[in-house]
């Protein structure tokens, strides 16, 4: 039993048992991946139901399952087959599925570059699979976490109106305990062999991604400033307190609003001494004593901020929106390269530059998943797996479209592949290559915990 | 036969109703399982935000309606008559068109430390480098919001009032009352208001219940924490757990418009008592040219600020850099127009498909309705079409996307085309009964007795003659379907992208460029559809005359 | 009281047609002027002009006095021109006291109500204060427009074809009525029927002005 516990905690099991399963189903391999994602699910879903009708026994006969399930797999593996093969033509098969699926892929809408690069996608996933791609444009991922659940409690299981969805953080982790993603579909997209192996692929938030969404683009909290206006921007949260006093101003997204959680996130980090409670659940510290140098902090910020702690900007797009309007001197924004972008679209000055605090700001990855109801399932594979190919991902890293960092390891990829992402031209605005350390994101549960909290004393 | 067409007709449009509010009222009191199963009201009443929600709320409807209200009256006072009463006739409509949250972006950026208004003053008389700090925009306490919905309601209030002022005889009103030796305004106070008032009270409603529940402007302009009673039901709908919460909200909000509308009725019945016993004083009371010169400064000043907005937003659309102090871009560019004109082909071809859907349909339905109406001598049920222009628009939203989620027909484009229908005919209808019920019946007669069946009636006598309002209620349903947004975002589950659904997601990227394309375009369908109404019949005409 | 005059009266159409030229006048208090002239003779336009209501487009020339005060730039409301115009133009929102009182000038509240009550007295419409205008009959509302007008007492009185509208029956009695109750004021009427002109009444035809 122990060989094969091991093995379960060594071996990306989901994928091997689909693939496995894909060659059981020979005649229709497509389908077996699939039907094998979907059907891991629900056993693993039947279970925690079941798990919580009957307590004990039931746990234990379910651990029993699971391992029945793995030996299974490991049956199979060892069975002797060439697992690239079996890559290929499973994957052959979803792409033949895929051809004219239209994917409706729900993602932000407010970037107008964004949308743009979302419409080259689509272009190009129509040229290259026959998918229609439709890019749902929504305010707030929230929503449609919100529309699925709704979907899940009246049971409408199948035909759901989203394919794939861009995610992350509490989204996700909302997603995956409410069982909401449809599997682990992520590890078996061809391209994921050129993924950077990072451990911010592999946890969202603190909380296992296991599969069941495909990275997409790399974040991290940085800050904007106009080198015209300010000599020298604030390096610490002491700084900007200093700078403050001084007349600067500054400000930031109230919470909820994402980027205004990550800013009081990335406070806390550097205010608390007790890091260790961070990337455990909120539930298991002393939340009040963890958090009391940050509402101190905040309570000498709040009155010297743009809008006096009364008024707060809508987001962090926003905020960039005021640096170039001179309302405000420094922007938050959450991704690296978003002031090389911002200039070559007319929205910044190019004398903006861009920096992180000293020790470093709170990084994470984002993701595509796709919903436990959709209806094109290989469609949104085929997609999912065009979004993390070089070319995409390449031009994905371009400010001149979006300039977003890429998830992919580029000593990875072929030399021609190396070449697309050696063209591109961040300029001088953009975080400098090699700065910036990036601090992990502490565990998903503090986020709710902390926007509460901060509702509660500031949100009237 | 007729009557099973009226039935028919009034269950398609009372169904909606019913259900939007029953989807509503079940899962406040947690009677709708699975997706409420829990008591919404006392989680309601607890949450922090619920009561400073409804005080803003409370605050800026109240103040806005009474604003609005006040500066129509002003205007009709000051300006009838004059030059600047054509100005503000041929002006006002196409700011109709114009969708309020475009208004409300070019607003803030008129009035912002760093907006226009500030940039022609400085640095030069106000010695400001940098935006001043002196105050903010969208301020905490709603005044933002007020002035926003001032500006995009007095001009719909002042053109309904304006419909209004050959039916109460103005003119002669103030004739008589002048040579009687009333200065002016009180012959407006004693002779004219108190005629036109009641006809558009109506009006006044649903601005007040309008400003009570607006989303996109509040969104926009309103304080964001805590937001607008209404933008805080709307970040509970989409969350699953607070369904319940949600839809007590609704309720809530639904009760605030009929409270607020209790309290109109007795302030103008106490105002009515008051008015009622002054008349009898006989003073005359003294023309104040000042007051005149005063007055239609404001009436010029809101014209001015209003097309100023517009003005912004077309000036944006072309920008590519635009910082303080600059009283123009520095940089300009038509990329974002030729960018762009791929990208809308898609969600301008739903926008127009859903438009034509609902004007075909809303003009069938009122036709028929008003000939059911008017040969089987049935009660009128003018109250019935107003129902979705007086309950707000959230609290039935959320009872239909409820009710879609239960049924499974969220994300259907029927669905959606059907709530744009419910929403555009009871303008068609009202639009249309005043002149179908004026109609000489002997057109009809004078046709039936030349043997004419009562469709080639129909068909070629009574639509004919009412070309007009036919054309002009089309154009309002046109303009209400393409102005949908929260009917399209809620039951289209994003399959149906609008223009309208494009604009508002554009507000997140806060690219005033995009947004002003996007406001453009929004605007420009309607006008067209307000230009072709004018068009038409002088064509019709003028074919005939030839 | 005064005589009303007028001086020199030009009045131009936009189009550039001339209503009348040097139109002059005088009506002695208790004196009756009749304007008679067929419809769009320019009638109407010149009482217009005289209440100082004329529409802007039309070109005046010309003065009107009040015994020795000129008119012309006096406002509308200040003129105390009364005018009676074909519609009785009673007010719908008021009864028909309150017509009344809204005509009457100055007095305490209650020689207000017995000034109000005593003319109704004199007009045989007693009684009738608290009643809905448009429960009257067409000869009752005449009766009472004109006991409005004198009530907010003018200094002439303007009267535009005020019995067109009435029954023929009734016509004679609220002639009698007006001539009567006008007796002591310079009175214009203007008309297109022979029949409205008193007996000692002066006639000025448009017709042949032109």
């Amino acid at each position: 039993m122990s060989s094969i516990r091991r093995f379960c905690e060594n071996t990306d099991w989901p994928r091997n048992f689909a693939l496995c399963l894909s060659s059981v189903w020979e005649a229709n391999p497509a389908s077996g991946i699939i039907a094998a994602i979907n059907s891991c699910n629900s056993v693993s879903r039947n279970l925690t139901f079941r798990s919580t009708l009957s307590g004990t026994i039931m746990k234990n006969l379910s651990s029993i399952l699971s391992h029945f399930k793995v030996a299974l797999v490991a049956a199979i593996l060892t069975s002797g087959s060439s697992i690239a093969t079996e890559v290929d033509s499973a994957w052959e098969s979803v792409l033949e599925d895929a051809k004219g699926q239209t994917v409706y892929f729900n993602a932000w809408g407010g970037s107008d570059r964004i949308n743009s690069y979302l419409n080259w996608a689509a272009d190009r996933v129509s040229e290259e699979y026959g998918v229609t791609l439709e890019h749902v444009k929504i305010g707030d991922i929230a929503e449609v976490v919100g529309q699925l659940e709704a979907a899940k409690a009246v049971g409408k299981d199948t035909d759901g109106n989203v394919d794939l969805m861009w995610v992350n953080g509490e989204n996700f982790a909302a997603m995956k305990s409410g069982e909401l993603t449809w599997g682990a579909f992520a590890n078996n997209l061809p391209n994921a062999s050129t993924l950077k192996s990072s451990e911010s692929l592999t946890t969202d938030f603190s909380v296992p991604v296991e599969g069941l969404e495909s990275p997409w683009g790399a974040a991290q909290l940085v800050f904007i400033y106009d080198a015209a206006v300010v000599d020298e921007p604030p390096k610490s949260a002491n700084d900007l307190l200093n700078f403050l006093s001084d007349g600067g101003r500054f400000a930031y997204p109230a919470p909820p609003v994402f980027q205004g959680t990550t800013m009081v996130k990335q406070l806390l980090i550097e205010l608390t001494d007790n890091h260790d409670a961070l990337s455990k659940p909120v539930g298991e510290a002393d939340f009040a004593s963890v958090t009391a140098p940050l509402w101190e902090y905040l309570d000498q910020m709040h009155p010297m901020l743009w809008g006096k702690g009364k008024t707060w900007p809508a987001s962090a797009e926003n905020t960039r929106q005021m640096v170039d309007d001179g309302e405000i001197d420094i922007a938050i924004s959450f991704n690296p390269n978003e002031a090389s972008a911002a200039v070559k679209g007319g929205q910044l000055p190019d004398t903006v530059r861009t920096y992180t605090f000293d020790e470093g700001t709170i990084g994470n990855t984002h993701f595509v998943t796709i919903p436990y109801n959709a209806k094109a399932k290989a469609g949104a594979m085929a997609v999912a797996n065009f979004l993390i190919s070089a070319e995409a991902q390449a031009r994905k890293a371009d400010p001149e479209f979006w300039g977003d960092p890429t998830v992919l390891d580029i000593d990875k990829l072929s030399e021609a592949d190396k070449a697309l992402f050696t063209s591109v031209d961040l300029g001088p605005w953009a975080l400098p290559i090699g700065t910036g350390i990036t601090l992990p994101e502490p565990h998903a549960s503090w986020a709710d915990a902390l926007e509460e909290e901060w509702l509660k004393r500031y949100g009237n | 036969m007729i009557r099973i067409v009226g039935i028919v007709l009034a269950m398609l449009f009372a169904f909606p109703i019913v259900i939007g509010l029953l989807g509503s009222v079940l899962p406040a009191f947690g009677l709708l399982p699975p997706l409420a199963d829990s008591e919404g009201f006392t989680e309601l009443f607890a949450d922090p935000r619920f009561w400073p929600a409804i005080f803003l709320s409370l605050k800026t409807a109240i103040i806005a309606t009474l604003l609005v209200l006040v500066l129509t009256m002003l205007a009709l006072v000051c300006a009838h008559g004059t030059r600047l009463w054509r100005w503000l006739n041929g002006l006002l409509p196409p700011l109709l068109a114009v969708p309020h949250a475009a208004m409300a972006v070019g607003l803030l950026f008129l009035i912002a430390p760093s907006g226009w208004l500030v940039r022609v003053i400085s640095p030069s008389l106000t010695g400001w480098e940098r935006p001043p700090t002196l105050w903010v925009v969208p301020d905490s306490s709603g005044w933002s919001l007020i002035l926003g919905l001032v500006i995009k309601e007095t001009p719909f209030l002042l053109l309904a009032a304006a419909a209004q002022l050959p039916a109460v005889r103005v003119d002669a009103a103030l004739r008589i009352g002048r040579t009687l030796g009333y200065a002016p305004a009180r012959c407006w106070s004693r002779l004219i208001l108190p005629l036109l008032y009641p006809r558009i009270r109506l009006t006044l409603l649903i601005i007040l219940a309008f400003n009570f529940s607006v989303v996109d402007m509040a969104i926009l302009l309103g304080p964001g924490n805590p937001p607008t009673f209404s933008v805080f039901l709307l970040s509970l709908v989409n969350d699953p757990g607070s369904r319940a919460v949600a839809s007590a909200g609704a309720l809530v909000l639904a009760a605030g418009v009929g409270l607020l509308f209790g309290v109109t009725v007795i302030v103008e019945k106490t105002i009515s008592q008051i008015a009622n016993h002054r008349r009898e004083s006989g003073l005359r009371g003294n023309s104040l040219p000042i007051w005149r010169v005063i007055a239609q400064g404001i009436s010029t000043g809101g014209l001015v600020l209003s097309m100023l907005t517009i003005v912004m937003l077309l000036i944006w659309s072309v920008t590519r850099r635009w910082r303080f102090p600059n009283v123009l871009p520095t940089e300009w560019t038509f990329s974002h127009w030729t960018n762009r004109l791929g990208e809308f082909a898609s969600p301008l071809t739903t926008t127009l498909t859903l438009a034509l859907f609902t004007t075909v349909f809303a003009l069938i339905a009122a036709v028929a309705w008003l000939e059911v109406e008017r040969r089987e001598k049935v009660p009128k049920l003018d109250w019935m079409w107003y129902i979705p222009l007086l309950v707000p628009q959230v609290t039935l939203l959320f009872g239909w996307q409820a009710m879609a989620l239960l049924t499974g027909s969220d994300g259907k484009w029927l669905s959606v085309a059907y709530s744009h229908w419910v929403y555009a005919l009871p303008y068609v209808v009202l639009i249309l009964a005043v002149a179908w019920r004026e109609l000489d019946p002997n057109w009809n007669s004078a046709a039936s007795v030349l043997g004419a069946g009562y469709w080639r009636v129909l068909f070629r006598v009574r639509l004919p003659l009412l070309i007009k309002p036919v054309c002009q209620a089309a154009a309002v349903a046109l303009a209400v379907s393409v102005a949908q947004y929260l009917p399209t975002l809620l039951l289209g589950a994003g399959r149906h992208q609008t223009i309208a659904i494009e604009l508002v997601t554009s507000f997140g990227g806060v690219d005033r460029r995009v947004i002003a394309v996007l406001a453009s375009v929004q605007s420009i369908l309607p006008l067209i559809a307000f230009g072709l109404a004018i068009w038409i019949p002088r064509y019709f005409r003028a074919e005939r005359n030839t | 009281m005064y005589p009303l005059r007028v001086d020199n009266l030009s009045l131009q159409l936009p189009d550039g047609t001339m209503l009348c030229q040097q139109l002059s006048f005088e009506i002695a208090p208790g004196e009756i002027l009749v304007l008679m002239g067929p419809s769009g003779s320019g009638k109407s336009t010149i009482l217009s002009w005289l209440t100082g209501t004329l529409n802007k487009r039309i070109r005046a020339t010309g003065e009107v006095w009040l015994g020795e005060t000129c008119l012309n730039h006096v406002a509308v409301e200040k003129r105390k021109l009364g005018l009676m115009l074909q519609q009785d133009y009673l007010f719908p929102h008021m009864s028909v006291g309150q017509n009344l009182k809204f005509g009457l000038r100055g007095g305490s509240k209650s020689e207000r109500e017995s000034r109000v009550s005593a003319s109704l007295k004199s007009a045989g419409l007693e009684g009738l204060q608290d009643r809905d205008p448009a429960t009257l009959s067409g000869g009752q509302r005449a009766r009472v427009s004109l006991l409005r007008t004198l009530l907010s007492e003018p200094c002439a009185l303007l009267l535009d074809e005020p019995f067109s509208r009435l029954d023929v029956t009734l016509r004679g009695q609220i002639r009698d009525f007006t001539w009567h109750s006008a007796s002591r004021l310079p009175t214009l009427l203007v008309t297109h029927d022979e029949a409205d002109v008193p007996a000692n009444a002066s006639i000025l035809d448009l017709s042949g002005l032109r």
